[in-house]
């Protein structure tokens, strides 16, 4: 292998875990720019969606089935967490309902590791994309691979269309622009507030499956990382930008890959670079790449 | 965030009584006293003093085991904390029973130094608890980085003492410095963000922490410092106590206990005095603060060093009790765990964060018997709390004051209200009167493409009053908020006198002599009249402040210690004229003061006004009105602004029949109307 | 109230600081009649090292299941559970429990090194016999000299030297790429056997150090391809080795997959799937299967019907239970005698894992070690697999 194949390797892994972290950040962004809620859990119900795949496909090996649902029973886990831990608290000051979102996910993560059979130990993920190899030069991909970034890029269109084009879409921007006004205009919060929880479930659980196709296991626990650097591609985008939330998921990715692959020391330190990035960009650039500038009006 | 000009919907408020809006001296409309009169105060402490002995009860029960006894010790808790959250003050005499069934712990316990050690280290998480409650509860700085902060004092304790061989009275005070000095790091963070993307930058940092302790080699790396000897040789040996003999970690609960003893009394005192009402006026408004002269980098990068010590202090004491310290023990769940502390607690109450602590430490200790179902049930009872009581176990108290000697800030006594002074009585406070001249130079404010003031040039004599008028969206407010340095001026000058204030920060601008109101009230509604007069001032001055209130409404005085929130709408603008001019201002800026009142209201803030130039005859004055009459009653010197620019200035009636004005306000061939609309 | 204050404030002071202690009296005398003996088990029941904790504390609990059932034995044995969540003050607290309890005689504790190193001390401090029973970390039993602590398995020391001795004799490698987990755990292990491989002629191109919740190696493992080595190896534990093992197959990396005890588990092998066939791992003690009572541990574990495998360190959490209750039931339910005839009279004892002898440090130094290979989805001593014989080639 040339430097070149190895930097071409590296770019492969990079892209597919590009749209899985973009996944998991889109639903970030939703959280925040329609409701101006951090929902720090969203690992957790990403490890939700894994499990669900992983049960569902035990019963039956065709994967849209396998997917849709996946999709709807996490979609249902969202809004009863949303029910439970975010709407009771919305009037109280954000680290409350900040603080009672990170609760009700340790108590998701337990309630899977007691509950799922054999919860505690890391469970096999059915391969359900085919591992062809497909050989570029000195630079080996997966048709599984494929898949995995297809249907990631897929659901992100899907979804921009979904928030774009339809008339719950439209509700669910007028809340983001302006909620009082939007209430005033007949858009009912309640509504808003259930379907934006099952939208990002919903994506969440793909982003499960991805997940666990490109791993080929999953943990009771892996929703923490996956919550970590999902949230953290969402603020390097900016957060409420869904765009931004996708440039930020790739060039999370990368920026992992490859500082741990050519900075010195970089992988046990690979986690650091990416904090003391997401803390610049938090001080320096509060609004993410693709954000404009916010001045505060008095 | 632009806020469109609206009348307040609280202008049609209705007040008890009738009284507020139009008040007659003389009059005296007490508000309705709750608990917190001191008649029937004798059985309300008595019940206190069972509650407190009946949660005590329940606490040693369930150490204990016993059943039966714990259940009716809950039910004396539960009685307790329901008592204590309907009264507005502790009853007298609490130190000393809570005192009591502290130091008593450890002889109840005494056959377990398990128990021993879980009583202190639930102090120590007290004491850290109380730290995060100044920083997060009372200035309202979102720090998730808690165990970051705790593991800085331990790692420093542990490394001096085993490496440097420092003796335990050394390393606790450079454990509480180095939380301190790391805690610098963030003093940008904390200055630049705010709410959500703060406490992302402390989560950040907090793994930065431990994956920096796990990764570096000089610090023992992920096997941590081992083998860190104790406080000091006295330690290690049983205590004797008359008959019976404890276990040497006795030794560290009474001293643990004795440091965050003497931590409760310094953040009790912090939090009563005119820095924790700074702190919370920083959380709550940071711009009226600004305005107020309250130096608010100063205030937060205060608050948040002032937490990491107490922060410090309990891991440098962590580190010697327990002997040993991994990056392990600081990870972000630690973080979460001190954070719940104050959260549960009540934020920004003191004797929440306590109760929380012993809670919070014990409950887990004793769900470990139920080791597998442990983290769900302690997670699904937090988010349970959270929904139930958002505002937490003990919610705080307004905050007390000294009455008589000035100075004297001590929360001892009761706040006895002063005789309502007649309004034509001599007011002590405010100034000389001297007032200042504003000038302004070729102004230019820009956002972004858009030039809110385009080359604004005008002048304000010293004593003068000026009017400024214009339609919405003209650059009124703009012009406030640059002149007392809100805004950047893109261009031009800011004159007060013939100093040039450009540029300079709020807070300087403010004691140089410039005070302003808002269009939009900014009393700070969760804290009380008096806490919201004082902003500006140092020490106590309750004198000047309830003459000046009584100067505009006699029956306020009486109402010091309520919310201001509770105040309807006139009473909040007065607050802020009083705010104002309890700084002692040379120039006084008034941005709409009778928005949203109605028109007898609008009449008595005139004649208040008028009556404020009477008792303060050199104060500069400029008034931001839409309603005409309010202009015509008070300005001899009126400016029109209109996109940005100076359209006319002059007399009232001059500049009110100036062609461009009327295009301006209601386009070509307009007239304008006596009562200006407010849009 | 400033006053009240200040009067407490120094009297807790005093108390704290007075002198006039002395040493408390052995504590568990009182006990001395009473039929029921509580013996402590401690481990991760929780977290991510939860498996092998249930593992530990199934094995533990089958042990005084089968003691009690012995109408030979003197005392009934009870067993109390604490979970340490492989975080020191976590342990210690669970520690200061079992020793608070004047029934508890003995404990069997910690599969985490770094809880084991921060709990030493205290068991010292309790006199409460302590015996490990997963944590592999030199320092716990080379660290101290206290009579309470013993260690029934082999230590990260004992497991490499055997490991880099394998790799260069018997199965002929050289070049090694090293990943490891920036625990306590696998540090550990990276240092011990670097020094190994260092004594034997074998040669790291490569290292690095991954975070333990670390879940993509692709960058790491790509550099890997770059280099050719004969050897993937990892310090760490079974959810990482298996990610690592799959990554591996995904880019094409054809390398031998050697691990430390940590990976020797079925998680693993369940994790990995397929490609978990050739991989090495290496566990203290003799092959349990092959032992007299090794194969009836099993057997009885199954019946016992305990949902979570024993895992690779259940059988010595069952052995240092025996041990423990043997030695209960020599000299009675009293600590220091308990402690002080594990330390110095297991000489040479059979067990399950081998023969179990105590140096001065209380470290079993007769813990063999045996390597692994995953054949057929199951680990197989390597003399008795198909690879050792040559009807099968690694990697």
């Amino acid at each position: 292998m040339t430097g070149w194949d190895v930097l071409a390797q590296q770019l492969a892994g990079a892209a597919q875990l590009g749209v899985i972290y973009a996944l998991i950040a889109v639903g970030f962004t939703l959280y925040f720019g329609v409701l101006n809620v951090i929902q720090f859990s969203h690992g957790d119900i990403v490890t939700v969606g894994a499990f669900a795949a992983l049960t569902v496909a035990a019963a039956t090996g065709f994967v849209p089935l396998v997917v849709v649902a996946a999709m709807a029973l996490t979609g249902l886990v969202g809004v009863v967490f949303e029910r439970a831990a975010v709407r009771p608290t919305r009037a109280s000051p954000p680290l409350i309902t900040l603080l009672a979102t990170l609760a009700a996910g340790m108590a998701i993560r337990e309630a899977i590791r007691l509950f799922y059979p054999l919860g505690s130990q890391v469970h096999r993920f059915p391969a359900l994309f085919p591992p062809t190899p497909i050989h570029l030069g000195g630079v080996l991909l997966r048709a599984s691979g494929l898949w995995i970034a297809g249907i990631g890029l897929g659901t992100i269109v899907a979804t921009a269309v979904l928030v774009e084009r339809t008339s719950l879409g439209r509700a669910i921007r007028a809340t983001a622009q302006d909620r009082e006004a939007a209430q005033m205009m007949g858009v009912d919060l309640s509504l808003v507030l259930d379907a934006t929880f099952f939208i990002a479930s919903a994506l969440a659980a793909v982003a499960g499956i991805l997940y666990g196709a490109y791993y080929n296991t999953v943990t009771f626990d892996m929703g923490i990382v996956a919550g970590v650097i999902g949230f953290s591609a969402a603020v390097v985008g900016g957060l409420g930008n869904v765009y931004g939330a996708v440039v930020g998921g790739f060039l999370f990715a990368l920026l992992e890959t490859l500082s741990a692959a050519f900075l010195p020391a970089g992988s046990e330190n690979a986690d650091v670079f990416a904090f003391v990035i997401v803390i610049l960009f938090l001080v320096l650039r509060p609004t993410g790449i693709l954000g404009e500038k916010a001045t505060q009006r008095v | 965030m632009r806020h469109p000009v609206r009348p307040a919907a609280s202008s049609t408020t209705v007040v008890p009584g009738g009284a507020g809006s139009v008040a007659q001296p003389g009059v005296a409309a007490h508000p309705p006293a709750p608990v917190r009169s001191p008649a029937g105060g004798a059985w309300v402490e008595l019940g206190y003093g069972v509650g407190i002995i009946g949660a005590y009860a329940a606490l040693l029960a369930v150490v204990l085991g016993r059943g039966g006894t714990a259940a009716a010790g809950g039910a004396g808790l539960a009685a307790a904390l329901v008592l204590v959250r309907r009264l507005r003050r502790a009853p007298r005499g609490w130190p000393w029973v809570v005192a009591a069934c502290v130091a008593s712990f450890p002889l109840f316990v005494r056959a377990s130094p398990y128990w021993i050690f879980t009583g202190a280290l639930s102090a120590l998480y007290f004491l850290a608890g109380l730290g995060l409650n100044i920083q997060v509860g009372s200035a309202g700085i979102a720090n998730l980085a808690g165990a970051a902060f705790f593991g800085s004092g331990a790692y420093s304790a542990g490394l001096l003492a085993t490496r440097l061989h420092w003796p335990g009275w050394a390393t606790v005070p450079a454990g509480t410095a180095a939380a301190v000095l790391i805690g610098a790091l963030l003093f940008v963070p904390v200055l630049k963000t705010r709410g959500y993307y703060l406490a992302l930058v402390t989560i950040a940092f907090g793994a930065v922490f431990t994956l920096l302790l796990t990764n570096m080699a000089w610090d023992g790396g992920p096997q941590g410092v081992k083998d860190i000897p104790g406080l000091g040789p006295a330690f290690d040996a049983p205590l004797r106590l008359g008959p019976w003999t404890l276990h040497f970690y006795a030794r560290y609960f009474f001293l643990i206990a004795a440091v965050a003893t003497l931590g409760l009394w310094g953040a009790q005192r912090l939090a009563a005095s005119r820095r924790g009402a700074h702190w919370n006026a920083v959380r709550d408004d940071e711009v009226a603060a600004r305005c107020a002269g309250v130096d608010v980098d100063r205030v937060m990068l205060e608050a948040f060093s002032v937490g990491n010590a107490f922060i410090g202090c309990a891991g440098a004491l962590y580190a010697h009790l327990v002997g040993f310290i991994a990056p392990a023990d600081f990870n972000f769940p630690v973080s979460l765990v001190l954070l719940s502390i104050p959260i549960l607690g009540g934020l920004d109450s003191v004797p929440g964060t306590a109760v929380a602590a012993g809670l919070l430490i014990f409950l887990a200790e004793k769900l470990r018997a139920i080791a597998d179902y442990r983290f769900l049930i302690y997670g699904a009872l937090v988010v349970a709390i959270l929904v139930i009581a958002p505002a937490g176990l003990l919610p705080p108290r307004p905050r007390r004051y000294p009455a008589g000697r000035r100075g004297d800030w001590g929360p001892r006594d009761r706040l006895a209200p002063p005789a309502p002074s007649p309004p034509s009585a001599p007011l002590s406070a405010g100034g000389s009167g001297a007032g200042a001249r504003l000038g302004i130079e070729a102004l230019v404010v820009r956002f972004g493409g858009l030039r809110a003031l385009d080359g604004v040039t005008l002048a304000v004599d010293a004593g003068e009053v000026c009017g400024i008028i214009g339609p919405n969206g003209s650059g009124k407010t703009t012009l406030f908020n640059a002149a007392v340095g809100l805004y950047p001026a893109a261009a031009g000058r800011i004159l007060l006198d013939h100093r040039d204030i450009t540029g300079l920060p709020t807070h300087r601008i403010s004691r140089l002599g410039v005070a302003r109101t808002f269009q939009q009230n900014r009393v700070l509604a969760g804290q009380s009249v008096l806490d919201n007069v004082l902003l500006g001032r140092r020490g106590w001055p309750i004198d000047e402040a309830s003459e000046w209130l009584a100067f505009f409404n006699p029956e306020l005085p009486s109402r010091l210690a309520d919310p201001a929130g509770d105040l309807p709408l006139i009473d909040r603008r007065r607050l802020e004229i009083v705010r104002a001019l309890l700084a002692a201002p040379r120039l006084l800026l008034l941005d709409e003061p009778t928005a949203g009142l109605n028109p007898e209201e609008t009449a008595r803030m005139v004649a208040d006004i008028r009556r404020v130039r009477t008792v303060r005859p050199g104060l500069t004055i400029v008034v931001i009105e839409h309603d005409m009459s309010v202009i015509a009653g008070l300005c001899g010197h009126v400016v029109a602004l209109g996109d940005g620019r100076v359209i006319a200035e002059g007399r009232f009636e001059d500049v009110t029949r100036h062609p461009q004005v009327l295009e301006a306000y209601l386009g070509p061939g307009g007239a304008v109307v006596e009562r200006g609309s407010p849009a | 109230m400033r006053r009240i204050l200040g009067v407490v404030i120094v009297g807790m002071v005093l108390a704290a600081v007075s002198t006039s202690g002395r040493m408390v009296p052995g504590m568990a005398e009182a006990a001395a009649a009473k039929p029921t003996v509580k013996i402590a088990f401690i481990g991760p029941l929780t977290g991510s090292n939860a498996s092998l904790g249930l593992g530990g504390e199934n094995s533990f609990k089958l042990a005084l299941m089968q003691r009690n059932e012995d109408p030979q034995t003197k005392y009934r044995y009870e067993g109390v559970y604490l979970d340490d969540q492989c975080q020191p003050q976590a342990g210690v607290q669970a520690a200061l429990k079992a020793g608070s309890d004047p029934d508890v005689i003995a404990a069997v504790a910690h599969y985490c090194s770094v809880v084991a190193i921060a709990t030493v001390d205290t068991y010292h401090r309790l006199g409460l016999p302590a015996m490990v029973w997963g944590a592999v970390l030199p320092a716990v039993t080379y660290g101290n000299t206290y009579v309470e602590i013993t260690r029934v398995n082999g230590t990260q020391i004992q497991q490499n030297a055997t490991a880099a001795r394998f790799d260069a004799n018997t199965i002929h490698r050289k070049t090694f790429a090293c990943l490891y987990d920036t625990t306590d755990y696998g540090r550990g292990h990276f240092q011990y056997f670097s020094e190994f491989a260092k004594k034997n002629g074998l040669q790291i191109v490569y290292s690095a150090g991954v975070a333990p919740d670390r879940q993509d190696f692709s960058a790491e493992l790509a550099r890997i391809k770059e280099l050719h080595p004969q050897v993937v190896w990892f310090g760490g534990l079974s959810a990482e080795g298996a990610r690592i093992r799959n990554q591996m197959a995904q880019i094409g990396l054809t390398a031998l997959f050697q691990g430390t005890s940590g990976i020797k588990s079925e998680e693993y092998i369940k994790a990995a799937g397929p490609n978990a066939e050739g991989t090495l791992a290496f566990l203290e003690g003799a092959p349990i299967e092959q032992l007299p009572g090794g194969a009836a541990f099993l057997a009885a574990y199954r019946k016992a019907g305990f949902t979570n495998p024993p895992e690779a360190y259940g059988p010595f959490a069952y052995v240092a239970a025996n041990l423990v209750v043997r030695a209960i039931e020599a000299v009675g339910p009293d600590r220091a005698k308990v402690a002080d005839y594990l330390k110095h009279k297991i000489k040479n004892v059979p067990s399950i894992i081998g023969p179990v002898t105590f140096d001065d440090h209380g470290q079993n130094v007769l813990a063999t070690v045996t390597p692994y290979v995953v054949q057929d989805g199951t680990w197989v001593p390597w003399g008795q697999s198909e690879y050792a014989r040559g009807k099968r080639t690694l990697p």
